[in-house]
């Protein structure tokens, strides 16, 4: 039920328009008004608003899931990071909630009972907490209450300070517990992320059309030159790109100073400020850059780039160059996060790859955080390419941000740019898509399959082979090696089907060898083929013990032989070595059509092993690459 | 298999090669040719070479 009463500052009606309001600042005079029963008080005179780009106004009605509520009252709390909007919200069956403002973020919060809460002081960013164990600490710190608007059910004080820690939930969830000037938690307020038009306030974004951060002119209070401010209403720091001054912007631009005249730019930025870039189908402007490093001394330091880009929908996002390299980097619910050896987020499971300290070397153009030089964050890269998964922890802040790979040439055409106007790449990124990347498996499957079909191809050849003529050669008595009378002509034989001709000689050798200049000749003078075989067998004994070598065997083959009737013909030669008494009388010989060559067989097995051998040795290689960057390499 | 179709094409034309080359008997070096030698020539191989 409301009520209304004359502000005892300035006589305008002021309603209290729910039963649970205490507070109310008067519209008129800003005076400050507490409720006590019947009895109005007026507690002196609150600052006026600073100007920021919230799209939300008083009594504005929305709905979530479901439930009608109105804004009733706006506080504006000075947080380490910057000015937050906080706007008190009333549903119609009496719940109550907030709605905060972050840097174009949104979240909706209810009141719920804190339960079984920790302590402030045990809440550390990064950890779980007792009592919400699915909820992350992902923030620290003490609000301040800069100033009020409208009707608040609490008493709250311009200067008044809490302390508070912003937990992020699975799924979305969000929260921030009250523990007011103490320890204990007082109050709990339990909710998730929402966009205007999840809150049906969606009408507020499309009247105002995203355009009301104009960007303003102003100039460098040190070099007098002309900085350009894209977000006059969020920005909180900027860099000038004429001398490096760090300049502080407090509210919209009322006052700026130079924050750090030391701030020398150390890095040529690859995009000029106020750049757009067409990424994911939305038009970002480049606002500001930063050249970030880790290492143990200035020496050995790594360094890469930063660039804050902003889409008044999407809000912010980074684009990260090292080395040539980039990646698409974009704030993630921490809440969502798994922890152990292994990060899970998003269904994806990342693997550690490096842990550092993280500093902010150089800047330039405009930051929506009191961003420092110097500042230094405890971060830890996971990945799995082509993304990439970011901690950085402070002691009061805990921040998850997910990075995707992206093709230089994609920057540069985001850009309208070309590319080789872009760093060169350099070595392998951490969350560089392998090129290799799942043609491994596949190209050794296949492999097996084509070995399996030149196997069968070898089987199916040797059910084919078949002898075509086969003989004992004696030697004549007496006959002399080399000599015409030595030499065998055999009898015609057909040789059919296809295929080659092997022509094989067994000869009972000791310490003695046997060489024999052989032809296969057609009895119809269509084709003939020359071939030589040699055999030896030696065997001793030296102060190893006993020994051999060789064999009595020899084959020779011959390929193109057409069907049709054959003669061999072998002019055959033969010796001993040392005192070996063994005379040789005679050998076999047998020819056989259609033999397959397991040497060929072989040659064409190594073929076919190439390509996937060579394919799984870049992807080592590649991976190799990868690691060696990290806190990982060699292991 | 979708990413590799050149090591799909490469290794059906090796299977076809080694294929071909087993069924026709090809061989490296010693190759069968028409010749002067015959029925004929192999009595000039009587006396020897």
């Amino acid at each position: 039920m409301s009520y209304e009463v004359s502000c005892p500052s300035c006589g305008s009606a002021v309603i209290f328009a729910f039963d649970a309001s205490i507070i109310r600042v008067c519209s008129s005079c800003r005076s400050l008004l507490v409720r006590d029963g019947a009895r109005i008080e007026n507690v002196g005179l609150v600052a006026e608003l600073v100007s920021t780009p919230s799209l939300l106004r008083l009594g504005e009605t929305g709905s979530y899931q479901g439930d009608a509520f109105q804004i009733v009252g706006r506080v504006q709390v000075e947080h380490p990071a910057g000015l937050w909007d906080e706007w008190r919200i009333a549903f119609s069956d009496g719940r109550l909630g907030w709605l905060a403002e972050s840097l174009g973020r949104r979240h909706l919060l209810l009141d719920v009972d804190p339960g079984d809460l920790p302590a402030f002081s045990q809440c550390r960013p990064g950890e779980r907490i007792r009592g919400r164990s699915a909820m992350m600490v992902i923030d620290v710190g003490v609000a301040t209450v800069k100033t009020l608007e409208g009707e608040l059910p609490q008493d709250l004080r311009p200067g008044e300070t809490w302390n508070y820690a912003d937990l992020a939930g699975p799924k979305g969830a969000f929260a921030t517990i009250d523990f007011g000037d103490g320890e204990a938690a007082r109050a709990m307020y339990l909710g998730r992320a929402a966009t205007l038009e999840q809150l049906g306030l969606g009408h507020l974004g499309r009247e105002a059309g995203f355009a009301k951060a104009a960007a303003q002119a102003l100039q460098c209070p040190e070099c007098r030159g002309a900085l350009t401010l894209r977000l006059p209403d969020l920005s909180k720091r900027v860099a000038c790109p004429y001398c490096g001054t760090l300049l502080a912007v407090e509210g919209s631009l009322q006052a700026i100073e130079a924050a750090d005249k030391q701030n020398k730019l150390s890095f040529e930025p690859a995009f000029k400020l106020g750049a757009k870039a067409r990424l994911d189908g939305v038009t970002w402007v480049v606002l500001g850059a930063m050249e970030r490093s880790s290492g143990p001394s200035d020496y050995t330091r790594y360094s890469w780039r930063e660039y804050l880009l902003h889409e008044p929908i999407r809000g912010f996002r980074w684009l990260v160059e090292d080395r040539g390299h980039w990646t698409v980097v974009d704030n993630a619910h921490a809440g969502d996060l798994e922890m152990g050896t292994k990060r899970r987020f998003g269904g994806q499971t990342f693997r550690h790859f490096v842990s550092s300290e993280a500093r902010v070397d150089s800047l330039v153009g405009e930051f929506p955080w009191a961003v420092t030089r110097g500042e230094i964050t405890q971060a830890a890269d996971y990945i799995a390419p082509p993304l990439i998964l970011s901690e950085e922890s402070t002691a009061t802040e805990f921040n998850l941000s997910l990075g995707r790979y992206i093709e230089s040439a994609d920057v540069a055409q985001a850009f309208g740019i070309a590319a080789p106007a872009l760093p060169r790449k350099e070595g392998v990124h951490a969350a560089q898509p392998n090129p290799y990347q799942g043609r491994v498996g596949p190209l050794w499957l296949w492999f097996l399959a084509l070995s399996a079909v030149l196997v069968v191809i070898f089987l199916f050849s040797a059910t084919r082979s078949r002898t075509v003529f086969q003989t004992t050669v004696r030697l004549p008595p007496g006959a002399v090696s080399g000599s015409p009378q030595a030499v065998f002509i055999s009898e015609p034989f057909q040789v059919t089907g296809s295929g080659n001709v092997r022509v094989k000689v067994y000869a009972p050798l000791d310490n003695s060898w046997l060489y024999l200049d052989g032809t296969l000749a057609n009895t119809k003078a269509e084709a003939v083929g020359d071939f030589e075989m040699e055999a030896g067998f030696y065997r001793g004994a030296d102060q190893d013990g006993a020994w051999s070598e060789g064999s009595g065997e020899a084959v020779a083959f011959l390929g193109g032989v057409p069907p049709g009737e054959y003669t061999l013909r072998l002019a055959p030669q033969w010796g001993v070595v040392g005192r070996s008494k063994r005379v040789l009388k005679d050998f076999q010989v047998e020819v056989r059509r259609g033999v397959p060559r397991a040497s060929y067989l072989l040659i064409a097995l190594v073929l076919i092993f190439l390509w996937p051998a060579w394919v799984t040795s870049r992807s080592s290689s590649f991976e190799t690459a990868r690691w060696s960057e990290s806190d990982h390499a060699g292991s | 298999m979708k990413k590799s179709p050149g090591y799909l094409v490469f290794g059906v034309l090796v299977a076809l090669v080694y294929g071909v080359a087993s069924v026709a008997g090809w061989e490296w070096g010693n190759t069968m040719g028409r010749g002067p030698r015959g029925a004929q020539g192999l009595s000039s191989y009587r006396g020897g070479k």
